[in-house]
């Protein structure tokens, strides 16, 4: 009995923290304002970014040489952004406020998602960019 | 074991190193010297679980022993790394002293209960209740890195490396009391939760060395918006 209480308390926990710390992963992003390379050439142009550009983001991203160091973020982030399409597709298609709430809350931490994934592209695009440089001037 | 345990032993112990190292190489050891301590038991408690493993083999009871004991004293030294980490969360409070205080009680009563527990079961100290032994410290761990959470959140620090030491030390010790939970409830659940746990003891260090490594001491970011629910930014 003590097990199982303590086993969903710490369920509950987990997924607390863990959505918490992958925020706290992307507000980081957040505050990166994307390059206009970047933005030309994913076609988002000035738009926001939407949820549904996180796919096709994160496999330019990874298309993209990068240093590494980012890779357990952006594992992290996949998993965040696929746990939220989960629970997202548990909603019914009943419009009541409430879920309709949710469904609004969950897009958006979608979109929040899919801006880190093209911050992650463009610090890799970035990254080949010095890399290009100095094997140029080598 | 197979190959999978080991390349994940080796890419937790691999992780542990690197933080105490570049700690170390920045002179950072001092100022974060709880986590710091912390970590390099890990690192310790791997090599001596390595050793124990390689001269006495997976089923003997000296591994079992040496297993749950530097895991039972680990959990001891997470709760310094928290105490470490409320410290700094109430620094501006002036209030370190009684903090010390409730560091030293807690751990002076961590020791009694485990002590007293270990003292009733000394006949089976390999059986069902080292498993509900490491539950309860964990959910205890679980319990107090929530308590620093709310007052991370209620004191508006904004310190992107302690915010994130924080949640990361919350993921790690809800998880881990999830899986001794659910050992505890189902004996079949052995395997599968020996190996997450082996995996989440990879995944601490990743997340503080990422920490250390990509977020500068001087960055800040509003624990407010990690928790609200309009997240909007765009």
């Amino acid at each position: 009995m003590t097990a199982a209480l303590i086993f969903v308390v710490s369920m509950v926990f987990f997924v607390q923290f863990f959505v918490w710390y992958t925020r706290s992963v992307i507000q980081a992003s957040a505050k990166h304002a994307l390059s206009d390379s970047v933005r030309e050439i994913t076609g988002i142009g000035a738009d926001p970014v939407g949820a549904s550009q996180f796919g096709r983001l994160l496999q330019l991203a990874e298309l993209c040489p990068g240093s590494g160091s980012d890779e357990k973020r952006i594992l992290a982030v996949r998993a965040y952004f696929q746990g939220l399409g989960v629970v997202l597709s548990l909603i019914p298609r009943v419009p009541t406020r409430a879920l309709a709430k949710a469904a609004a809350w969950i897009d958006r931490e979608q979109a929040s998602c899919a801006y880190f994934a093209a911050t992650a592209l463009d610090r890799r695009m970035a990254y080949s960019r010095t890399l290009l440089s100095h094997g140029a001037r080598a | 074991m197979g190959p999978v345990y080991y390349a994940v032993w080796t890419a937790s112990f691999a992780l542990q190193v690197y933080i105490v190292a570049r700690a170390l190489l920045r002179r950072e050891f001092f100022p974060y010297l709880s986590i710091n301590i912390f970590v390099a038991a890990m690192a310790l408690r791997d090599v001596s679980q390595y050793l124990v493993l390689m001269r006495y083999g997976f089923a003997s009871r000296e591994y079992t022993y040496a297993y749950y004991y530097s895991d039972a004293l680990l959990t001891v030294l997470m709760y310094l790394a928290i105490m470490y980490l409320a410290q700094q969360v109430f620094r501006e409070m002036h209030i370190g002293r009684y903090v010390r205080w409730v560091t030293a009680g807690l751990l002076v009563g961590t020791a009694l209960f485990a002590g007293a527990v270990i003292q009733r079961n000394a006949g089976h100290l390999a059986s069902r209740f080292v498993v509900e032994l490491s539950q309860d410290l964990y959910f205890v761990g679980m319990v107090l890195t929530y308590l620093l959470w709310v007052a991370v959140f209620k004191l508006r620090e904004t310190r992107t490396r302690l915010v994130q030491l924080v949640l990361a030390l919350g993921v790690y010790f809800s998880a881990t009391a999830a899986l001794w939970a659910l050992r505890n409830m189902f004996d079949s659940t052995h395997a599968i939760a020996a190996f997450a746990l082996t995996l989440l003891g990879v995944l601490l260090p990743a997340a503080w060395a990422y920490t250390f490594t990509m977020v500068p001491e001087e960055a800040r970011l509003a624990p407010a918006g990690l928790a609200e629910e309009a997240a909007a930014r765009r």
